[in-house]
């Protein structure tokens, strides 16, 4: 929490995995991965106006396909909150007192939601859970393995194109793209991974509503080669990384109204 | 479905070609013989009476693939296939082609295919 500057800068990000999702806790993380380009969903009420929803404050939960994207580029590593925490306080408890873990604030009794203990922020954090791990706690069958890296791959490229990636719901799709910080700019495109083969009426659908709200649909699916890479991975074996390294491209159609007709 | 996908190319290429020239007012309509994914298909060019994008060319040719909506489903493969079809045929690869659907109530839509991600048109 305290470290700052460029200690900061090289440190990675902790992502802590609570339950089956990573949330985020920690604003300073926060603003690390909107730098990225990493945006999450803010899911927590503000404290100072919680009868509203439609300002969000922390924890950011991140999706499954930033939380893969940021352990692959180097970013961040998945920790077992839970195992970080009980470490942490197996610590603590042998280090120092309980007196100065925890601060009495008035009434209240006060414990830091990140202990700084060097184990926490340092490249090999205590309850570290490796990608592959990860990704097959949230994929228990070949199928859903295969579907998630077909998208992801769709994520991936849309990201190297330049982009910042929202969910889609709000418009229809499974992700719309920024061209910068989405607080500054308007989508430009909703994006469509394809597993298999796309229904014409979702074309003519999703073309004429992207074109209403001055946006282009974007399918991205995988050619047959590339298919058949993926088709190879089961949940069994470690390849996972090395597909993810490997040079799997999905090829991209942006579709609109022609305008006429 | 299953009888209106009988019908699927040659009735869809010549409505679209009608509707194109008819209709829309296009010169220069023409039939492109294509192979794609094994099986023989058409490909229209044809000339729009003015830009369909204000970025294109003045008297630009326009590249169409008609379709029968009943047909069902598409995938990028295929897609990618018109593109490099189109290559094969008239020796690039084009940036957009445009979609000709037509329903089994004849009506016909037209869509843009672009090759890759492009940014949204300015209008």
């Amino acid at each position: 929490m305290e470290v700052e500057g460029e200690e900061t800068e090289c440190s990675m990000i902790l992502l802590p995995l609570i339950g089956d999702r990573v949330m985020i806790f920690d604003v300073e993380d926060v603003k690390k991965l909107r730098k990225l380009g990493i945006l999450g969903v803010l899911t927590g009420t503000l404290p100072s106006a919680p009868q509203q929803n439609v300002f969000h404050g922390i924890p950011l939960e991140l999706g499954i396909y930033e939380v893969i994207w940021l352990v692959e580029n180097g970013y961040g590593t998945i920790v077992d909150s839970l195992k970080m925490h009980e470490e942490v306080e197996k610590q603590s408890k042998s280090e120092m007192s309980r007196q100065n873990r925890e601060r009495v604030i008035g009434d209240f009794t006060h414990i830091p939601n990140s202990p700084a203990v060097n184990s926490v922020h340092s490249n090999d954090p205590v309850g570290a859970v490796g990608l592959r791990e990860f990704i097959v706690s949230r994929c228990p069958t070949n199928e859903a393995l295969r579907a998630l890296l077909t998208d992801y791959f769709v994520f991936r490229s849309v990201r190297q194109n330049g982009y910042q990636v929202m969910p889609g719901l709000r418009f229809g799709g499974d992700m719309i793209a920024y061209p910068g910080d989405p607080l500054r700019y308007h989508s430009h495109l909703i994006v469509r991974p394809l597993r298999g083969p796309v229904n014409l009426l979702d074309i003519v659908a999703g073309g004429r509503l992207a074109t209403g709200v001055k946006k282009v649909w974007v399918i991205g699916g995988l050619l047959q080669e590339d298919k058949t890479k993926i088709q190879e991975i089961t949940i069994e074996e470690e390849s996972i990384d090395q597909i993810l390294e490997s040079e799997v491209k999905p090829i991209s159609f942006s579709i609109e109204w022609a305008g006429f007709g | 479905m299953q009888e209106s996908n009988r019908f699927s190319g040659k009735l869809s290429k010549e409505q679209v070609m009608q509707n194109l020239t008819d209709y829309n007012a296009w010169s220069s309509v023409e039939e492109h013989e294509a192979c794609i994914q094994g099986k023989p298909t058409v490909i229209l060019t044809g000339i729009p009476p003015k830009k369909l994008v204000g970025s294109d060319q003045e008297k630009q040719l326009e590249w169409v693939v008609p379709l029968d909506i009943a047909r069902g489903e598409l995938d990028v493969g295929e897609i990618n296939c018109w593109f490099s079809e189109i290559e094969r045929i008239s020796g690039h690869r084009p940036g957009r082609i445009t979609l000709g659907t037509q329903n089994d109530d004849s009506t016909i839509v037209y869509y843009f295919v672009h090759d890759g991600i492009v940014k949204p048109q300015r209008n």
